[in-house]
C-alpha cells in the first residue's frame, strides 16, 4: 500500500519537471555541448562541417578585430563597474538617511533600469550628439571641451560606460539599500556611545557589513557588463561600414554575433564563444576564491 | 541649537545631491518626450529649440502606421505574454516538484538543470538558432517564445519559496485527499502569491526587453518585436531622432505603467534575488 503511493508521488513528480527537463536539454545543455563541439570545427552554417581541432583558436589569437573585442569588453567592464557601484554605494547611503522622500527618490533612481536597453541606447546616442546633443550645448555653455562622443573612436567606450553607469546606479543603489537596512540600528547606536565618528562608522561598520551584498553585485555586474550587446548594436551596429568607430567599441558578444550571422563562420564564432564563458568563469573563481579575504559573513 | 542647525545642513546637503541625481536619472526620458513632439526641423536648430512649437502626434502617427509599429506591438505583446505564461508554469511547477516531493535521482537531475547557470546564454545562441532552424521555426514567433520558457534561475528562485511553507499546510491537503496537482495550484502557489509575481515581473521586464534572441530568431519585418524594429530604424533613419523618440517613447510606456503600478514587486522581487541570490 504504502510502496504503491510513494510509486505514485514519483509519477507525478517526472511528471511535473518533465518541461523543465526535457527543454533545458534541448535548448540548454544540448547546445551547451553543440557549442564546445562547433568551436572545433569550420562550417559555414550549410556545407560540410570540417574537423579543424584548435585552428579556430588560434586564428582568432591574431585576429586584430578580436583583440580589440577583448580590450574593450575589458575596458568598459574594468570602468563602469567600479563607477556604477561606488555611486550606488553613495545614493543608498542618502536614501538609508530616513528622509520622507525616500520612496519617491527610489522610484526615480530605479526608472532607467526599466527602459529597454535599445530605447536607452537611442536617447543617449541623441543627448550625446555632437551639434544638437544637451550634453553639449550644456558643456560648450559652460565652456568645457565637447567632444565628438559618437564619432570619435576615442571617446565611443566612454559614451556606452556613461549609458551604462545610468542605467545601473538604481539598481545597484537599491540592493544596497536593502542590504543597508538590514544593519541592525543598535550596532550604530553603541558605536556612537563609544565616540565613534560618522566616516569611522561608516568604514568600519556599513561597509564590513555590506561585502555581501557587495560581492553579489560585484558578481552579477561583471558577468552583465561581460556580456554587452544590445548598447554596441545600438549605438554602431546598425551601421554595417565597420571601420575604426565599430573596432572601438565592438564587444566580444558582438564579435559572436557578428561571426555567426554576418560572416557565417560558425566554428570561430562558438570557439569566440567559448572564450567568453572562459573568461566569466575564471574571473567568476577568482572572485570566489578571494571573497574570504574582504567578504565578512556575519 | 548648534546641534538643529547641523542636521538642518546635513538634510539640505543630502537633499541637493539626491535631487541632482534624480535629474540626471529624468533628463533623458525629458528629452525623449520633448524630441518626440518636434518636426526634424526642430531638432536641429541652433540655437537648440528647447520645446516643441506645436504639440502634435504627427511622429507619433507616421512611426505607428507608416512605420509598421503597430504591428511590432502586436508581435511583442504575444510573445511576452505566451512565454510569461507558459515560463512560470513550467517553472513553478518544477520549482513545486524539486521543493516538496520525493523521488529517485532528485537532486542529480537539479544539479544538471543547474549547470546551465554556469554557462553565459550568448554561448549557447549559435546551436539554438541551429537547433530552431532545423525544425523550420526560424522567422517566426515560435522561435523567440519556446527556447526562452524555460527559465533555471526562475525554477531555483522559487524552489526556495516552495521550500519555506510549513509542512504542516501541506499534510493537511494530504488528509483530504488532494491530488499533488490540486497541493501546488490551490495551496502552495497561492501562498508564495508576492514572490511568484515579483519574479514575473522581473521577467516580463526581460522579456519585453530582449533584442540578441529575437535578432537571431526572426529575419523579416513581419516577425520582428518592438526591440528589433527600433533597432533596425536606428539603422535606417538614424538622424531623424523626432521619429526615433516617437518609437523609444512608444516601446518604453508599457514597462513604465506596469512599474507604476507593480513597484512595489519590482522593488520586493529585486532586493529580494539581490540579498539572498
Amino acid at each position: 500500500m504504502k510502496k504503491k503511493k510513494f510509486k505514485r508521488e514519483w509519477l507525478w513528480a517526472y511528471i511535473f519537471i518533465a518541461p523543465m527537463v526535457i527543454g533545458t536539454l534541448c535548448f540548454g545543455i544540448l547546445p551547451i555541448l553543440y557549442s564546445i563541439g562547433l568551436s572545433l570545427m569550420r562550417w559555414d552554417g550549410l556545407g560540410e562541417k570540417a574537423f579543424v581541432g584548435l585552428a579556430n583558436f588560434g586564428e582568432l589569437a591574431k585576429n586584430e578585430k578580436f583583440v580589440y573585442e577583448i580590450r574593450n569588453t575589458l575596458v568598459y567592464t574594468v570602468c563602469s563597474v567600479p563607477i556604477t557601484l561606488i555611486l550606488s554605494l553613495g545614493v543608498a547611503n542618502l536614501l538609508n538617511k530616513g528622509l520622507k522622500a525616500t520612496g519617491f527618490f527610489r522610484v526615480i533612481y530605479f526608472l532607467p533600469n526599466i527602459v529597454m536597453p535599445v530605447a536607452a541606447a537611442m536617447v543617449w546616442r541623441w543627448l550625446l550628439n555632437s551639434k544638437f546633443g544637451v550634453v553639449n550645448i550644456v558643456l560648450k555653455a559652460l565652456h568645457l571641451p565637447a567632444p565628438n562622443w559618437i564619432s570619435d573612436p576615442k571617446y565611443i567606450l566612454t559614451s556606452l560606460i556613461i549609458v551604462s553607469v545610468w542605467t545601473g546606479v538604481g539598481y545597484n543603489a537599491i540592493i544596497l539599500l536593502a542590504g543597508l537596512q538590514g544593519i541592525s540600528a543598535s550596532l550604530y547606536e553603541s558605536a556612537r556611545l563609544d565616540g565613534a565618528k560618522s566616516r569611522q562608522i561608516f568604514w568600519k561598520i556599513t561597509v564590513p557589513l555590506l561585502t555581501p551584498t557587495l560581492f553579489f553585485l560585484l558578481t552579477m555586474s561583471i558577468m552583465n557588463s561581460m556580456r554587452m550587446f544590445d548598447m554596441v548594436y545600438t549605438f554602431i551596429g546598425s551601421a554595417d561600414q565597420g571601420g575604426p568607430i565599430v573596432d572601438a567599441s565592438r564587444t566580444v558578444v558582438f564579435g559572436i554575433y557578428e561571426k555567426a550571422f554576418r560572416f557565417m563562420s560558425m566554428g570561430s564564432a562558438s570557439a569566440e564563444a567559448f572564450v567568453l564563458f572562459l573568461m566569466i568563469a575564471v574571473v567568476t573563481v577568482i572572485q570566489f576564491k578571494f571573497q574570504d579575504k574582504w567578504v565578512f559573513y556575519e | 541649537m548648534g546641534q538643529s542647525k547641523k542636521k538642518f545642513i546635513d538634510k539640505f546637503i543630502t537633499y541637493t545631491i539626491l535631487i541632482l541625481g534624480s535629474v540626471i536619472m529624468l533628463v533623458p526620458f525629458v528629452w525623449m518626450v520633448l524630441t518626440s513632439f518636434k518636426t526634424y526641423a526642430e531638432t536641429v536648430k541652433l540655437p537648440i529649440q528647447w520645446l516643441p512649437s506645436v504639440w502634435n502626434l504627427d511622429n507619433y502617427r507616421e512611426v505607428l502606421l507608416k512605420l509598421d509599429f503597430i504591428r511590432y506591438y502586436r508581435n511583442t505583446i504575444l510573445v511576452t505574454v505566451l512565454t510569461l505564461v507558459l515560463m512560470m508554469f513550467i517553472g513553478s511547477l518544477s520549482a513545486f516538484a524539486f521543493a516538496r516531493m520525493n523521488f529517485p535521482l532528485k537532486n542529480p537531475i537539479f544539479y544538471m538543470l543547474l549547470t546551465v547557470f554556469m554557462v553565459p546564454a550568448q554561448m549557447t545562441m549559435i546551436p539554438k538558432y541551429l537547433i530552431i532552424s532545423n525544425l523550420g521555426w526560424v522567422d517566426s514567433l515560435k522561435a523567440i517564445v519556446i527556447p526562452n520558457l524555460f527559465s533555471v534561475y526562475t525554477m531555483f528562485m522559487l524552489r526556495q519559496f516552495f521550500a519555506s511553507i510549513p509542512q504542516e499546510l501541506e499534510d493537511a491537503g494530504k488528509i483530504d485527499g488532494c491530488s499533488w496537482f490540486r497541493l501546488y495550484w490551490t495551496i502552495e502557489l497561492p501562498l508564495c502569491r508576492s514572490s511568484f509575481v515579483a519574479m514575473t515581473v522581473l521577467n516580463i521586464l526581460w522579456c519585453w526587453n530582449d533584442l540578441l534572441w529575437p535578432l537571431i530568431a526572426t529575419s523579416s519585418d513581419k516577425m520582428r518585436v518592438l526591440s528589433v524594429a527600433m533597432a533596425t530604424l536606428q539603422g535606417q533613419h538614424g538622424t531623424e531622432y523626432h521619429l526615433l523618440m516617437a518609437a523609444g517613447v512608444m516601446a518604453i510606456i508599457p514597462m513604465i505603467v506596469i512599474y507604476t503600478f507593480g513597484q512595489r514587486y519590482f522593488i520586493e522581487g529585486i532586493a529580494f534575488t539581490g540579498v539572498k541570490g
